[in-house]
């Protein structure tokens, strides 16, 4: 059995639901959710030739979730266009309005890709302006008004958010890995 | 940053988390590697040709000697087809001009010849040039950048292996060491950095070029990921993309 299988393995059991959260967030709805998942699981192991480990490969299919989100590839039509290749469904199937009481979910729903994509990056991904600028390939400045935008509209819906400045920087993107000379 | 935002959010992908595996609960690992198996195998088939082509060219002498650099064996064809793959696919930050280029370091400063040796090297390597024994062959990606203004030229290579790619980062490293004592009497300053950058593995070095008669900066920031290597050169003036060209480019590769 090559590596990839192995990662492969790992990754579906324990990574895969973790993920369809992350893509969740994105996506607002259930069945969007789990084909960016379906579709990035295929597209990062079709592709990639160093899949040796499970968290570069979770990484990769994360970021391949949120390129495809932008992108609008996974369109409802296209991924379930190839879902009998995918998954064969001993349950009902998800329900599409199913989660829709979720406060923070409607939320994000009403705001436009990137500033969901921002939103997402920022507060639970964990990233900096410069890294989530970077992720995206949009300016800091970009990224700062989304998130700027986004949070005005989260807090007219949720109330107070328990933060001041979400365009607050924490740390630069580059990493000095021997220093300079 | 830990916010009420970032908890509602939290618990909202953690509930979608627990909700999924419950109703997936059975074995679908192989669901997955029927689907992922025969485009692995059609690709591997691919590249493969695409060596073939590869080989032919080097026996026609168009492609030049690629030779290990223990002289033992050819240099990777595969990473140079992907890299042509990935031209064509990968979602550059600004405007690509395919055709474009960044103005290099000599060109830039008005170096002689014979004045800095060093950083005629140096220029020749931030584009991913000579050393050929590592294998590969620099594949001119395009120029990014919109309006007319200065751009950042971007140069792809798959060396013959992750070891060879580290080397060449290596030579980088001494040409930019030369090249900041040959350039000081030129009243420049050459500024060498490792760095790594957070969204993708691999490491990469860092040269910025300023002083002189010109004002900004000329950056050259060479990431290697493994056998492949990507190269980014800013001419003063342009917009600093070169992190998110770097990102762009090895996130394509990924996915």
């Amino acid at each position: 059995m090559k590596a990839w299988h192995g990662v492969l393995d790992t990754l579906v059991r324990e990574r895969r639901s973790r993920l369809v959260g992350y893509a969740y967030l994105l996506a607002g709805d259930r069945p969007t959710a789990e084909d960016l998942v379906h579709d990035a699981i295929i597209r990062t192991f079709s592709r990639a030739r160093r899949l040796d480990d499970v968290n570069r490969a979770e990484a990769y299919v994360r970021r391949t979730i949120l390129t495809q989100f932008l992108n609008r590839r996974s369109s409802q039509a296209v991924a379930r266009s190839k879902q009998h290749l995918l998954v064969e469904r001993d349950a009902a199937p998800a329900d599409e309005h199913a989660g829709e009481h979720d406060a923070v979910v409607l939320a994000l729903r009403e705001l436009p890709a990137r500033q969901r994509a921002c939103v997402v990056l920022r507060h639970v991904e964990q990233l900096t302006t410069a890294e989530t600028a970077a992720r995206m390939g949009v300016s800091e400045g970009a990224v700062k008004r989304y998130l700027h935008d986004a949070i005005a509209h989260m807090r007219e819906t949720l109330g107070d958010l328990g933060f001041a400045d979400p365009a607050e920087d924490r740390v630069t993107a580059v990493i000095p890995r021997r220093g300079a000379r | 940053m830990t916010d009420k935002l970032t908890g509602m959010l939290l618990d909202s992908m953690d509930k979608e988390s627990r909700r999924f595996a419950h109703e997936h609960q059975g074995e679908e690992t192989s669901l997955y590697e029927r689907a992922i198996g025969p485009r692995r195998r059609n690709r591997r088939l691919a590249q493969a040709a695409g060596g073939l082509a590869a080989a032919g060219a080097v026996a026609l002498g168009s492609y030049g000697l690629m030779l290990s650099h223990d002289g033992g064996g050819t240099a990777d064809p595969v990473s140079s087809l992907e890299i042509e793959q990935r031209v064509r696919d990968w979602d550059p930050p600004d405007a690509l001009q395919a055709d474009g280029s960044a103005a290099g370091l000599v060109e830039t400063w008005g170096l002689g010849p014979d004045e800095a040796p060093a950083c005629a090297t140096l220029d020749g390597l931030a584009r991913l040039e000579g050393q050929s024994g590592l294998g590969g062959e620099p594949v001119a990606v395009g120029a990014v950048g919109s309006g007319g203004a200065a751009v950042s030229g971007v140069t792809a290579r798959g060396f013959a292996s992750a070891e060879d790619a580290r080397a060449y980062l290596a030579e980088i490293d001494r040409a930019a060491t030369g090249c900041q004592e040959q350039a000081a009497s030129s009243g420049l300053e050459v500024d060498v950095k490792d760095l790594g950058i957070g969204a993708v593995p691999g490491d990469g070095v860092r040269v910025d070029v300023t002083g002189g008669t010109t004002d900004g900066t000329w950056r050259a920031w060479v990431h290697v990921d493994g056998d492949e290597a990507l190269a980014v050169v800013t001419e003063p003036g342009a917009r600093d993309l070169a992190a998110q060209i770097i990102v762009a480019w090895f996130t394509a590769a990924a996915g």
